[in-house]
């Protein structure tokens, strides 16, 4: 219920006028429709009415038909495009914020996340929403008026045949709701197996090979259509319920008519009088004009008594689309800037960890009492085995996480002092898996500073070693690339974003090099870029390649979330210990593979 | 101007990949739809029966309360007579009503049946078909891809099946009812369906009105929510450039279009009702003047006039309903057209039609001559000549791009050779069915691919005929027997997908077992390179040795310390072998297996960003 009240007072917030003018509609509407039937039955009783040729009074009562239907059909117009129009309005704003919220909600929130379950937030969870904006807020209202009005019309023409006509209606709305409540869990289980058919599927394609290497074809067929046999019979079990319903439905409203046409009828005969002289008949009780209103105010009412399912469907939807929508848009940002955050000017970039910790509940990012100071300019190389905390680690200087405890400092300055903007202006992050946007290279490189030049984005792809590249294709730098575009190779990726970091020409230089996917060639060049671009900043580097190691000041190595060495490769050798364990098991097979992608490179650039 | 990068073949790109709403009615895809139709004639047969009998009987509803008015209000014998003819008419309107329930319940219900069949054969042989595809079709087309058509696809053609048949079920309806009206009262009947072609003309201007909005709604929505996906999956690029606020203004760009559209959309449909509740009390009142004036005249009774009045009312509740589906019905014809380009596409490699099954093999491999590329322009290995013994050890050792993995998707016919031959036991590959081939190699990924089910179920894999007491063993030879029952479930501990929740060295573990089962005579091993711990690494090793033992095996080998004890050590480079031996003898060759050998287990190495020139020279000129 607070989620529904939340909800409502989103609409009332801002869009009052528009549901105000959707409920005037619905309200005109109902009145106009109730009219409709009383016509038609007056139409009936005038052309019996005592054998004179009254056509004047039937063009009357067709004009008045013509008034009515013309004004229901503009109120029809008014509820279906107020209703539509703030359930889309509604749909607009929620989509933006949670659209602003996802990026600002820091690292911590994201790596707990998947994509699919935040789309199908902002995709089926709007809807759902906005569904109930449509149905619940606005429509609700029209159902209540046309039953309410329906009755009421009834009751002032013939109180027994009203009773008769309405006795239906309780136990019919009831099953409505009812059935509709059952047909959302028999819905929900088909998309429930639907989803698990359709992750069978994605597995055997992305598994491809694995299938085509053990001959499954014949068992994956089978593992699926089991799956689907499943999702095939609930579909079927759901829509049978449905069909069942409908035609139970539809039967008891004709059976109404049925009872009215019986019991009304016998009203009618009763209360007939014939004038024995003339021979014409008067009808003291039910006219069979009024026999004919009821006909027709039943076939009014079936719409509203089967959106009473609908309603209450909204309704649940809405709650449970509310929740988890707004479970996201409350989400506290543990990351968060001080109201008086001061701006950052451009860094020096000395850097200070001190006794710095972190925690979490799913403790693969522990950090624990981590102390280093790096002075301006100095190159630091993190090595560590996968999940040793060296990446969490890089990651808390801008603040994509803050530490648990203790403190981190730019040129003495405490980082959560700052502004995040100002911070993260200063610190240029190269990533391992680069994210590009469907956009065009150019829009890519110039990603963080939209004020680039031409002239600037060409010099940084020069630098960067991707002009050569780029080029080379049909519309260069207007190329489109991304998900949606054409596909990088890894290492091309990489040289875009080390392009995207230039640009920026950060102080400070986050480089995440963790783990090497690229093909040997281009990870040649990528190297040869990053070393351009370590000059004169300070640099923090994840890496497992001995190159970028020796380059380095100092290294630190991470354990269990620890450093446990710190020193030159040289120093560290000697020492023994982790670092060397750590060279026989990774730095050195790595440079294996580095010693052939030379001798390759060598080749290729020979070949040329 | 702009342009995607690199175009691709077959669905990848497929020029019927941006038409999002095709014709009203294509005839080949409706055809070819049918067809699908066809093994469940008992339903096809019991849905008309259902809906000719709902039709009839909702029609015959207005004649029964007509008839009832008329003898009630002119019943000239008086009270008694109406009194009788009153009772048969509500016993006849109930029988109606029984009957239309169950005429209605057997329409849907076969209905029902008979799409969610269809729909379930057409996934299920989109599946086959796409088992059936080579590997290299799966390196031409992202998985995405081909997911999208399988989900959105056929889910618009579900769409289309529940609401299209419903359709022709209105229609009939139309039909039916206005022949009802010109055979009760020819001239009341056309003068009611006089304003039919009005609503006709009106339908025509308004949906060619608002077609381009409606598309432009679906068009909107994709961009909204294509821009949402990648601002999830590049929120860490966001962060880090600071570009929130320049994102959330081209977002708001994207949601307001979407927005001024819908609106816009929902102002043409609501637009649709005065003009159809006019045309309806016009209708109405076209029945109350000229049928008032016909019963004045004697030429109809009172009765038919209410008849006709429902008539008019329930001819127009399907006409709204009918402009929305046109659109849906454009949708469809699309999606169908696109389901059927899949599935039209042929595998490019069959078994030969006279293929014979493999008998059990011994184990020996013969490379005859073998030359094969991707691309008809560049060719990847060249006059490969090997043979490889039952039982024997070899590593394929190379630079990257050197050939190793071409070799052995051959071997393993994911390709086929473009010149020479592969023999297993004597058996030219081609000639054999690929699933008794496959039944006798199996091959270990350098990623292993582990399926979200359970352990057990991931250790079995093909071989669902394999006993839990074959998986333990599988198991414990590889030695993941321990961390298996380490786990909650032990052998029935489900797997997240991908196997997430087990580290990469448990994975592998897991892979290997999976070789074991399968029982190969062969087997092909990709060697990890994965970040491993020390600890797994060294288990792996050993699982290793359990894995290839009584086996013949080739291993494509990453690090040179692991490989030298194989039988035979062949080195490749760009597609040659250039030498063959086994560890000692190349050592004593001195070429390009000593010199890699020396730099990895010999002197330190010099710094690389200098130090390549030295590489080179001390590789030397590698004579090929």
């Amino acid at each position: 219920m607070p989620t529904i009240i939340r909800i409502v007072g989103l609409v009332l917030k801002k869009y009052k006028r528009r549901l105000t003018m959707g409920y005037i509609s619905v309200f005109g509407a109902a009145l106009v429709a109730l009219a409709v039937p009383r016509i038609l039955g007056e139409s009936v009783d005038s052309v019996l009415r005592s054998g004179e040729r009254n056509v004047e009074a039937l063009w009357l009562l067709a004009l008045a038909l013509l008034l009515a239907g013309a004004a229901r059909g503009i109120f029809a117009f008014g509820q279906t495009y107020f209703a539509e129009s703030t359930s889309q309005k509604v749909a607009y704003d929620i989509r933006n914020s949670f659209y602003n919220k996802l990026q600002h909600l820091s690292f911590a929130f994201h790596d707990k996340q998947n994509t699919g379950d935040l789309m199908s937030r902002a995709t089926a969870d709007v809807e759902g929403v906005r569904m109930f904006v449509n149905m619940g807020a606005v429509r609700f209202g029209f159902v209540v008026a046309m039953i309410v009005g329906i009755a009421v019309a009834m009751f002032m023409t013939d109180v027994t045949l009203a009773l008769v006509s309405l006795a239906f209606v309780p136990p019919l709305g009831w099953r409505a709701i009812d059935t509709s409540r059952g047909l959302r869990r028999k819905w929900m289980e088909v998309q429930r197996l639907t989803g698990e058919m359709v992750t069978t599927m994605q597995e055997n394609l992305s598994g491809m090979r694995v299938v085509k290497a053990f001959s499954a074809e014949k068992y994956e067929q089978q593992k699926f259509e089991e799956r689907a046999i499943l999702v095939r019979e609930a579909t079927y079990i759901a829509q049978r319920v449905w069909a069942r319903n409908f035609s139970v439905m539809n039967f008891f409203f004709l059976g109404a008519l049925a009872a009215i046409l019986y019991v009304g009828g016998n009203q009618v005969v009763d209360g007939r009088v014939v004038d024995p002289f003339t021979g014409e008949a008067r009808y003291t009780g039910l006219t069979p004009g009024e026999l004919t209103a009821f006909i027709f105010y039943m076939g009014l009412l079936t719409m509203p008594v089967r959106m009473m399912g609908w309603m209450v469907n909204s309704f649940s939807r809405a709650i449970s689309s509310g929740q988890r929508l707004f479970q996201i848009l409350d989400w506290e940002s543990p990351v968060y800037e001080k109201p008086d955050a001061m701006e950052l000017g451009r860094v020096r970039g000395a850097i200070e960890y001190k006794n710095v910790s972190l925690s979490y509940e799913g403790d693969a990012h522990a950090l624990e009492e981590i102390n280093v100071s790096i002075a301006a300019g100095q190159i630091v190389a993190l090595v560590g085995r996968p999940g040793s905390g060296k990446t969490t680690f890089a990651h808390l200087l801008p603040r994509f996480y803050d530490p648990t405890g203790g403190e981190i400092t730019i040129d003495g300055i405490d980082i959560r002092e700052a502004t995040l903007e100002s911070l993260r202006r200063n610190i240029g992050i190269v990533q391992q898996d680069v994210f590009i946007h469907t956009a065009t290279i150019a829009e890519n490189i110039a990603y963080g500073r939209g004020d680039a030049s031409e002239g600037d984005i060409r010099e940084v792809a020069s630098v960067a070693q991707l002009h050569e590249f780029i080029s080379g294709l049909p519309d260069q730098y207007d190329t489109i690339v991304g998900e949606r575009g054409g596909g990088l190779s890894g290492g091309q990726k990489q040289r875009l974003s080390i392009a995207r970091t230039i640009l920026m020409n950060p102080p400070v230089l986050v480089l995440d090099d963790s783990t090497s996917s690229v093909d040997a060639h281009t990870e040649h060049l990528v190297q040869e870029g990053l070393e351009e671009i370590m000059s004169g900043r300070t640099t923090i580097v994840v890496t497992n390649r001995l190159s970028a190691i020796r380059n380095a000041d100092f290294i630190l190595v991470f354990r269990d979330g620890s450093i446990v060495q710190r020193g030159t490769h040289e120093e560290l050798l000697a020492k023994g210990g982790e670092y060397l364990s750590l060279y026989e098991s990774q730095l050195k097979p790595m440079e294996e593979a580095a010693l052939q992608e030379v001798q390759l490179a060598g080749e290729l650039e020979g070949s040329d | 101007m702009t342009t995607r990068v690199s175009g691709y073949g077959h669905l990848g790109r497929s020029a019927l990949d941006d038409v999002l709403m095709g014709n009203l009615y294509d005839h080949g895809v409706v055809m070819r739809l049918a067809k699908y139709a066809l093994p469940y004639k008992f339903w096809v047969a019991t849905s008309f029966i259902g809906m000719a009998g709902h039709i009839v009987t909702m029609v015959m509803q207005p004649l029964i309360i007509g008839w009832a008015i008329n003898n009630f209000v002119d019943g000239v014998t008086g009270a008694e007579a109406a009194w009788g003819n009153l009772e048969i008419a509500a016993i006849l309107f109930i029988i109606n009503v029984l009957f239309n329930m169950l005429f209605n319940f057997m329409q849907l219900v076969s209905l029902a049946r008979l799409t969610v069949n269809v729909l379930h054969d057409l996934r299920t042989s989109m599946f086959e078909h796409l088992q059936n595809q080579a590997t290299s079709f799966y390196d031409r087309n992202e998985v995405g891809r081909i997911m999208s058509r399988i989900q959105n696809d056929v889910f618009q053609l579900q769409e289309f099946m529940d609401v299209g048949i419903t359709t022709i079920g209105d229609i009939m309806m139309l039909l039916f009812i206005a022949g009802t009206m010109i055979y009760l009262d020819p001239l009341l009947g056309i003068v009611t369906l006089s304003v039919i072609p009005f609503l006709g003309a009106v339908l025509i201007f308004w949906q060619k009105k608002s077609r381009p909005t409606f598309l432009g709604v679906r068009v909107a929505i994709s961009a909204v929510n294509g821009n949402l996906q990648e601002n999830v999956s590049g929120v860490r690029v966001t962060q880090s450039t600071n570009r929130q606020d320049k994102n959330l203004t081209n977002f708001n760009t994207l949601n307001q279009t979407h927005l001024n559209r819908t609106i816009r959309a929902s102002f043409l449909s609501a637009s649709l009702m005065p003009v159809v509740e006019t045309l309806t009390v016009v209708s109405m009142g076209l029945v109350v003047v000229v049928g008032g004036v016909r019963v004045f005249d004697g030429a109809l009774e009172i009765g038919f006039l209410v008849a006709f009045l429902i008539y008019v009312q329930r001819f127009f509740e399907p006409i709204r309903t009918l402009t929305l589906q046109y659109t849906m019905f454009q949708r469809a014809m699309a999606s169908g057209a696109r389901i059927f380009e899949m599935l039209d596409i042929s595998p490019e490699m069959k078994d030969k039609p006279d293929a014979h099954t493999l008998p059990p093999i011994r184990g020996e491999i013969v490379f005859d001559d073998v030359c094969f590329g991707y691309t008809s322009e560049e060719q990847v290995l060249h006059n490969i000549n090997l043979t490889i013994q039952p039982g024997q050890n070899v590593a394929l050792v190379g630079l990257t791009g050197a050939g190793k993995t071409s070799l052995v998707a051959l071997m393993h016919r994911f390709y086929d050779v473009t010149g020479g031959s592969i023999r297993v036991d004597g058996y030219d590959v081609r000639d054999v069915t690929r699933e008794s081939l496959a039944g006798q190699m199996s091959m270990v990924l350098q990623e292993p691919y582990l399926y979200s089910m359970s352990i057990r179920d991931n250790i079995r894999y093909a071989h669902t005929e394999a006993t839990h007491e074959q998986v333990e063993a599988a198991a414990r030879a590889v030695g993941a027997h321990e961390f298996i029952m380490e786990l909650e479930h032990g052998y029935d501990s489900m797997l997240q997908q991908r196997g997430n929740n087990l580290s990469m060295g448990q994975r592998q573990l897991i892979s290997f077992a999976r070789a074991v089962v399968a029982d190969p005579r062969i087997i092909v091993l990709d060697e990890a390179t994965a970040n491993i711990d020390s600890r797994t690494e060294k288990i792996i090793q050993e699982s290793l040795k359990a894995v290839l033992r009584g086996r013949t095996s080739v291993v494509i080998a990453h690090r040179l310390s692991t490989i030298t004890s194989a039988d035979v050590i062949v080195v490749l480079d760009h597609g040659h072998i250039i030498e063959t031996g086994n560890h000692r003898e190349l050592l004593d060759k001195g070429g390009l297996y000593a010199a890699l050998y020396a730099m990895n287990f010999g002197e330190p190495i010099t710094t690389h960003s200098n130090g390549s020139d030295d590489v080179l020279s001390m590789l030397g000129r590698v004579d090929i």
